[in-house]
């Protein structure tokens, strides 16, 4: 897996994480440390694109929850949280769109976008297919 | 039933990535449809994590792993000798409720279920833990 970081020069502190490859039990801790290194220099709000990302497992959806606690300042949880994890997702989501506000997802791929959508996670991390669509929701 | 491929091997936490790629090729290789492979893949991931991860507590432990056709359903069976664990006695978890009230654990199980047609577990005469996933309308 490949991450490529881009930082948006705008009024609030937007980052695009790329990720490339197979978002998995072996990758997704770099995942993690990458984006715990954005929030600490400032980032709060995140585009995670999907566009180039070809598999995501459970540990896969595991750190994009724990990116989700990470960019809000919170404990991130451990591997085994399993449905855990879209509780303490959705306790917290934006009351007025049920998305949460800090995380966004874009053009995820089909094989991906189906794993996302059995588990939940569509329900409560808003897709977007278009790059400045999903910037501009922040 | 036809089988397709086999392999034996020792397994750690570090081979499930290779593992997956190379049987997701053989899948293909056969003939198999690409979105059945696919899907049989990532439900077939979440079995061998489990293996792995909670049956071998990380350490090496020994795999096999058949893929057979019978008419146009694609079949996987992984056999492991690690402690006894039947997957499928895992409850569903109950979609129908809101996400805050769903109960813990088991999504690597429910993407096994979902991405699957059928699965079955049971433990051979030996004592292992024998693993079936099906996918449907996988061969033209």
């Amino acid at each position: 897996m490949k991450i490529i970081v881009e930082q948006l020069e705008s009024e609030k502190p937007i980052a695009i994480v790329q990720i490339q490859g197979e978002l998995d039990g072996k990758t997704y801790q770099t995942l993690i440390q990458q984006v715990q290194q954005l929030h600490d220099f400032g980032t709060r709000y995140l585009v995670l694109d999907l566009s180039e990302m070809t598999f995501m497992s459970s540990a896969g959806l595991v750190g994009l929850h724990t990116v989700v606690m990470v960019m809000r300042g919170q404990q991130p949880p451990d591997m085994d949280s399993g449905w855990n994890v879209m509780r303490e997702i959705s306790h917290q989501v934006n009351n007025v769109s049920g998305f949460d506000p800090n995380c966004k997802l874009l053009q995820p791929q089909p094989r991906v976008q189906k794993t996302l959508d059995i588990t939940g996670f569509s329900q409560i991390l808003e897709i977007f297919t278009d790059r400045e669509t999903a910037v501009n929701s922040f | 039933m036809e089988q397709l491929h086999h392999l034996d091997q020792t397994i750690t936490p570090d081979d499930v990535d290779t593992l997956r790629h190379q049987l997701e090729a053989a899948i293909v290789a056969v003939g198999g449809d690409p979105e059945a492979a696919a899907d049989m893949i990532l439900a077939l991931n979440e079995a061998l994590v489990n293996s792995v991860r909670h049956g071998y507590q990380g350490q090496p432990g020994w795999l096999r792993l058949e893929i057979w056709r019978d008419g146009r359903s694609l079949i996987v069976k992984q056999y492991d000798a690690a402690p006894p664990f039947d997957p499928t006695a895992v409850p569903p978890p109950d979609t129908t409720l809101p996400l805050a009230l769903r109960p813990l654990g088991g999504m690597g199980i429910h993407m096994m279920r979902h991405f699957t047609d059928d699965l079955h577990y049971a433990q051979t005469t030996n004592g292992y833990n024998e693993l079936t996933l099906v996918k449907h309308n996988a061969f033209t």
